[in-house]
């Protein structure tokens, strides 16, 4: 199996007058062809930020983004300059966001912003590339593609801009799509539609797919691997089953016991005080403050992720040993 | 709260700068009395002194004998006070305005608008010097011709902002508890839009000074009174042998407007910040 | 005097019958709200489920007085509200408040949470300065906040403490019903717990009834007791919460069920039957039976004639045709898919 996506020690701290704010912290991604790896986390786990320091999105002047390893592929893109992460967006890694309607043009016509696409990758030029745009709309069932090619985005529903934003996506065939939340801004019907048709083309073309998102009841029908984060780092990761059913990391523990399910009754198991600003870090495990189940190490120490098998944790009192 | 304002607006030195300049004007134009003591319109010099010859006369004097620098400082005083005076007026009546169009809407707005353009559509200089030939051109008159002209931009962009409020859930969530409408126009829909009301004012007190110059070139302006449009006027003959007599107070003018459109746009990066809802 | 609630009737403390409403848009008429009838008992919650275009906030709005409905009429505690003129809504007001979904929206940006929660009461004149104040540090225990948090301005402070000042906020006046729109859509899951944990919390000391609207299918089975599914204007079906979500009889509220994630459900690759097409437009909804264009249950009768709503229990109504045939045949395809797996 062909490794799509492989990061290691992923850090990136944003610029601000108070100084170099650490966002992501030695952050470890891998996902193979075929595989659906998902991102889980609450605001402020730094999620969308690893995902927009992957093609690095976030400008220079914000943020600085270093890392041991950033593979997509098997082009290494540690260093790439600009000119070679252009190169690498759109044609090796897609991209879809949480809005549609915010992340389209809405002044070009859809059948204009997918030949872009196709013209700037040279896929392919001219009527060629309308065809292939219509193909394309046709691939993500938007019916009477022929006619759609020439609508602009306000004419079309959320979840057939959804569908078009998916098409711009994985118009170059890309090997790593990156999914930033991409139903929580559609109604449930519709997010059903949008996320069996990511793993239907997921299967058509074998891309990986890094699904980020809040809801853990996403992951547990769209995903094959998790992975939990919590302030900045990586907290826990494992097939989803086994981090569903048997959760190591408390945080992990107390997301589930948070959401409400069909055994609910009575009170929701709340996780007690807030997540920690980025200037107001902890020392030790971010976690440590609002953890039932912490230890005296853990307010001076930071645990690092161990395990075995791809099952992992960072936690000095797993519930479970890793 | 407002220390970050202050400190986000001692950030920009452009603004202070802007400040700083109308301060010094401000400054001149309050000690104009106690400076140049007496009717600045008074004959007190050789003819036409350049700046400097004569250091009784810093500025110089104009054809008359009078002395520039008492022009320019007593000038200050009627400059700025109609500036304030009349951007002060329009903004109110802007905002009056632009208010009960945004918040009503259908046929409120409809009929308000229609006025608003026909204040809009009629070139405002112009319309300006019609009020003047026909009321007089004493100081009241000028003041309310230029907020006759000023006002429709700024009902325009109340309106606008109203508009786009009104939507607002904390809006809503004022009708749902019962508050009245004027109570909602005035405590929950005006303070969210004053950055734009402070900024877009402030331009147009620049504005009402460019135009209170060009009446007073004109003419047009109270006779009685000194500005620096009438200064200005009254050097546009000598034009070609004496040009310091135009160059200075318009000099002063284009400090003060630039200072002017600076501080607004520091006001309008501080005050946006502020007000941005993270 | 502060702090009681007024409501000590029996009986429903909210009948919406028949209510129906349409607004004018640039491209046509849109019935946003088709004859629509619930009722709303003392301490209870009832859930409205829906998708876009189902008129549920647009529902909400005219319960509450915001939008004039065309027909059918509002009973708040007993007493008609429909179309009431303002000055003696201002009354009713007291009655019954609302939380909105963004937090951040709906708190204006230049109060303090203090003043925003003394707010209601200045507005009605009630109590006098001190007396206020009191109010508003026994609202902000009530919700759980520190006192502190009243000189505090709505982006000084975390989502769910907003949240919370707004829930504070609706509660000043002592309200009978409070209408919830989507309030814990936006936030985080963990703070969502804390505030649908202090909203039970509320309910039971204080006997407040909630309207909870959401397109969250969980929380709401979670928090509600009775609930009631909308479909472009229509109610489809209604009933206890429980019985609903584990036992759906229309083929909507089956279709929600099932496109909804659950996080128990690890049937990952498992091609689950789903809902195909998209909403259709609020312009021009189906006739007949609005679902009827992608119901796999559709016959000829479903395009012409409305289902009513009718009872099939003692406490559900549902609005299909062919209720107790779909009924059968998918209990003989459960007892079918359980003899093999």
């Amino acid at each position: 199996m062909s490794v799509v996506l492989q990061v290691e020690g992923l850090c990136t701290s944003f610029k601000t007058r108070r100084g170099l704010l650490p966002a992501v912290h030695n952050v470890d991604l891998r996902i193979e062809a075929g595989e659906t790896l998902a991102l889980v986390g609450e605001s402020g786990s730094g999620k969308s930020v690893t995902a927009l320091s992957i093609l690095r999105l976030i400008s220079p002047d914000h943020a600085q983004i270093k890392a041991r390893s950033l593979r997509i592929g098997d082009e290494e893109l540690c260093s790439a300059t600009p000119p070679m992460m252009r190169a690498v967006r759109g044609k090796k890694a897609g991209m879809i966001f949480q809005d549609p309607a915010t992340s389209l043009n809405p002044v070009l016509s859809i059948g204009r912003q997918i030949v872009e696409a196709l013209e700037v990758h040279a896929v392919a030029r001219g009527k060629a590339a309308w065809d292939h745009a219509q193909a394309l709309l046709e691939r993500v069932r938007v019916p009477d593609a022929g006619r759609r090619l020439h609508d602009f985005p306000h004419q079309l529903s959320g979840g057939m801009n959804q569908r078009v934003m998916i098409a711009l996506a994985i118009a170059c065939s890309p090997r790593l799509l990156i999914a930033d939340e991409p139903t929580t801004a559609l109604d449930v019907t519709i997010q059903a539609q949008i996320l069996r048709l990511i793993r239907e083309l997921q299967d058509e073309i074998g891309m990986g797919v890094l699904l980020i998102t809040h809801d853990l009841a996403v992951v547990a029908r769209n995903a094959d691997r998790v992975a939990v984060m919590y302030a900045g780092r990586k907290v826990e990761e494992g097939r989803v089953a086994d981090v569903l059913r048997t959760p190591l990391h408390p945080y992990t523990a107390g997301l589930l016991a948070a959401t409400p399910d069909e055994r609910s009754n009575g009170r929701l198991a709340e996780i007690p005080g807030l997540v920690p600003g980025l200037a107001e870090m902890p020392p030790g495990c971010p976690f440590a403050p609002r953890c039932t189940r912490a230890l005296d190490v853990c307010s001076g120490a930071m645990p690092t992720i161990s395990g075995s098998s791809g099952r992992l944790a960072a936690c000095f009192n797993p519930i479970a040993p890793c | 709260m407002t220390n970050s304002f202050f400190y986000r607006l001692a950030c920009r030195p452009a603004a202070l700068l802007g400040m700083l300049v109308l301060l010094a004007m401000a400054l001149g134009a309050i000690l104009a009395p106690w400076l140049y003591p007496g009717d600045p319109m008074s004959m007190v010099g050789g003819v036409l002194l350049r700046p400097g010859e004569d250091p009784t006369f810093p500025f110089g004097t104009d054809q008359m004998g009078r002395d520039l620098a008492a022009e320019v400082f007593h000038g200050a005083r009627i400059t700025l006070l109609v500036g304030i005076v009349s951007a002060f007026a329009a903004t109110g009546f802007g905002v009056l305005v632009g208010a009960i169009a945004g918040f009503y809407g259908d046929m409120v707005d409809g009929v308000l608008m229609r006025l608003t353009e026909l204040f809009q559509t009629i070139p405002g200089f112009l319309l300006a010097i019609v009020f003047i030939v026909i009321l007089g051109s004493s100081i009241g008159v000028i003041v309310f011709s230029i907020a006759a002209i000023s006002w429709p931009a700024i009902a325009r962009m109340v309106r606008a902002e109203f508009l786009s409020l009104k939507s607002r859930d904390f809006v809503q969530s004022s009708r749902v508890i019962g508050m009245s409408d004027a109570r909602i126009i005035l405590t929950q829909m005006l303070p969210n839009c004053m950055a734009p009301i402070v900024v877009t004012s402030s331009i147009t007190v620049a504005t009402a000074i460019l135009t209170e110059a060009g009446l007073s070139f004109l003419g047009l302006g109270d006779p009685n009174l000194v500005s620096w449009g009438s200064v200005i006027g009254v050097g546009r003959e000598s034009l070609r042998t004496s040009a310091y007599l135009t160059l200075i107070p318009g000099l002063a003018i284009l400090l003060t407007v630039l200072a002017i459109n600076l501080l607004g746009e520091g006001l309008n990066d501080a005050m946006n910040t502020r007000l941005r809802v993270a | 005097m502060l702090g009681i609630p007024t409501n000590t009737s029996v009986g429903p403390v909210l009948e919406v019958s028949n209510l129906s409403l349409s607004f004018a848009t640039a491209t046509g008429l849109v019935r946003a709200v088709d004859d629509v009838s619930l009722t709303l008992g003392r301490g209870e919650t009832l859930g409205l489920v829906g998708e876009s275009g189902c008129g549920k906030s647009s529902l909400a709005r005219s319960i509450l007085g915001l939008t004039k409905p065309d027909s059918g009429s509002v009973r708040l505690l007993g007493r008609d509200i429909t179309g009431m003129p303002r000055e003696h809504m201002l009354q009713c007001r007291r009655d019954m408040q609302m939380i909105f979904q963004n937090p951040s929206a709906a708190l204006n940006p230049r109060l303090t949470a203090g003043r925003l929660i003394e707010e209601p009461l200045v507005v009605h004149g009630l109590g006098r300065r001190q007396e206020r104040r009191e109010r508003v540090g026994q609202l902000l225990s009530q919700v759980g906040l520190r006192p502190e948090v009243a000189q505090r301005y709505p982006h000084e402070i975390s989502g769910g403490q907003r949240q919370r000042v707004a829930i504070a906020r609706a509660l000043a006046l002592s309200p009978a019903v409070i209408v919830c729109d989507e309030p814990v859509s936006a936030l985080d899951v963990s703070v969502q717990a804390q505030v649908i944990n202090l909203l039970r919390d509320l309910q039971e000391r204080l006997g407040v009834s909630y309207i909870f609207i959401s397109h969250g299918l969980s929380v709401t089975r979670h928090i509600s007791h009775r609930v009631a599914i909308m479909y472009l204007g229509r109610i489809v079906e209604e009933g206890p919460a429980r019985e609903v979500f584990d036992a759906p009889s229309h083929p909507y509220t089956r279709a929600l069920i099932r496109a909804a994630p659950r996080i128990d459900d690890l049937s990952a690759g498992e091609a689950i039957e789903m809902l195909d097409g998209e909403l259709p437009s609020p312009l021009a909804p189906p006739p007949g039976c609005h679902f009827h264009t992608r119901c796999p249950f559709a016959i000829l009768n479903c395009g012409c004639t409305v289902p009513p709503l009718r009872a099939t229990g003692p406490e559900r109504r549902v609005a299909c045709h062919r209720t107790e045939e779909i009924g059968v045949l998918t209990s003989v395809a459960l007892h079918e898919k359980d003899h093999i797996t």
